[in-house]
């Protein structure tokens, strides 16, 4: 067991005017997560914080948050990898709701305007399932395993400036779809992929690669959907 | 629900952002070295009149003008696309700048077009001696 502190972003809505800071001094144990960390805080300190998460094990996404200035999933980061004070803060880009919980309402929203599901249009086989090869199956990797945690479009300039941009995390699940070989629906998702909350929005800013716990690359997702939308229109 | 309305497409504006970029490297550094190009006693006037008055360099100075009014004014908007909520607003800045590229292009197009002889033109268009 060591003492470590933890610099905690308070915010309650309907009693403060301005956020704040609390800090906290703890006990934790060398394999504890932030996470863990967060816990015995809410269980043994302070009950009022208010924080999301769901699995522990990094596969839900709900707890990303702000960890020393980076994005990254509580669950997931040790606390002995961060050194001095562990300041946590909410996802930035978002409204905060309570403390570090913040208002995603708008994320999925635009994840919905993608239509993140497999369409096509032909009947599937009775007797299997829609096959692939093994080259087609690989196309989607480093697509397909993105937990939706929010860390990449909290990150991003482009988003903060202008939040209705879909932002990187619901782009890379286009392009899961779109790099499907079994779908067919680049045609319905075409028109708000190239709208002017679409694609074009990104600066190639790389924010969205740093910041993903999962190690994707959602630029480089958005700069093949561009080069589809451009083989599409041109 | 923000305002994400669908229409105003990218692609177009996008491609010839780049296309418009990479054919500027060339033509621009052709442009700077011709035109602006400093010799012992400063700038040249006479050799870019000598240069200006065939109508091939005429042609190349107009694609210049060209290129580079399109990729600065589409950048513009391009950067009024992400910091400007308002849709009223963003038609007026559009307009704003269509107007303001072709005002440029059509001074540029008549001061291409206006060097008819080689020399020093004088305010009152006489070559100096
Ligand atoms: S791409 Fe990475 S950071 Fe973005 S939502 Fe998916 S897992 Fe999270
Ligand atoms: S609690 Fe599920 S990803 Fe962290």
């Amino acid at each position: 067991m060591m003492e470590r502190i933890f610099r905690i972003f308070r915010f309650n809505p309907e009693t403060d005017k301005e956020p704040y800071y609390d800090t906290f001094t703890i006990e934790v144990q060398d394999t504890w997560t932030i996470l863990d960390g967060l816990n015995a805080i809410k269980w043994h300190h302070d009950g009022t914080l208010s924080y999301r998460r769901s699995c522990r094990h990094g596969i839900c996404g709900s707890c990303a948050m702000m960890i020393n200035g980076k994005n990254d999933l509580a669950c997931e980061k040790q606390i002995s990898s961060v050194k001095g004070e562990i300041t946590v803060e909410p996802l930035k880009g978002f409204p905060v709701t309570r403390d570090l919980m913040v208002d995603q309402t708008h994320f999925f929203e635009g994840l919905r305007l993608v239509k993140p599901w497999l369409i096509n249009h032909t009947a599937p086989p009775t007797d299997k399932e829609r096959l692939q090869t093994p080259e087609d199956r690989k196309l989607l990797d480093g697509t397909w395993e993105c937990i939706l945690c929010g860390a990449c479009t909290s990150s991003c300039p482009a988003f903060w400036d202008n939040d209705s941009f879909l932002g990187p995390a619901a782009l890379l699940k286009a392009y899961r779809y779109i790099c499907d070989t079994r779908d067919e629906g680049l045609d319905e998702r075409i028109g708000i992929l190239d709208s002017k909350v679409g694609v074009w929005r990104c600066h190639t800013i790389f924010n969205c690669v740093e910041a993903c716990p999962k190690d994707l690359n959602p630029t480089n997702a958005i700069v093949q959907l561009r080069r589809r939308l451009i083989q599409e229109k041109l | 629900m923000r305002d994400r309305g669908i229409g105003s497409g990218g692609v177009m504006g996008w491609f010839f952002q780049r296309l418009t970029g990479i054919v500027l490297v060339p033509v621009l550094l052709v442009h700077l070295l011709t035109m602006h190009r400093y010799h012992d006693h400063g700038l040249a006037w006479e050799q870019v009149t000598n240069l200006m008055i065939n109508p091939y360099w005429k042609a190349l100075e107009i694609t210049f003008l060209v290129l580079a009014l399109y990729h600065a004014f589409n950048g513009l908007y391009a950067l009024f696309q992400d910091y400007v909520k308002s849709s009223g607003v963003r038609l007026v800045l559009f307009s704003l700048t269509v107007l303001g590229g072709l005002v440029l292009f059509i001074v540029g197009v008549v001061t291409v077009l206006s060097i008819q002889s080689p020399g020093l033109v004088g305010t009152a268009g006489k070559v100096l001696p």
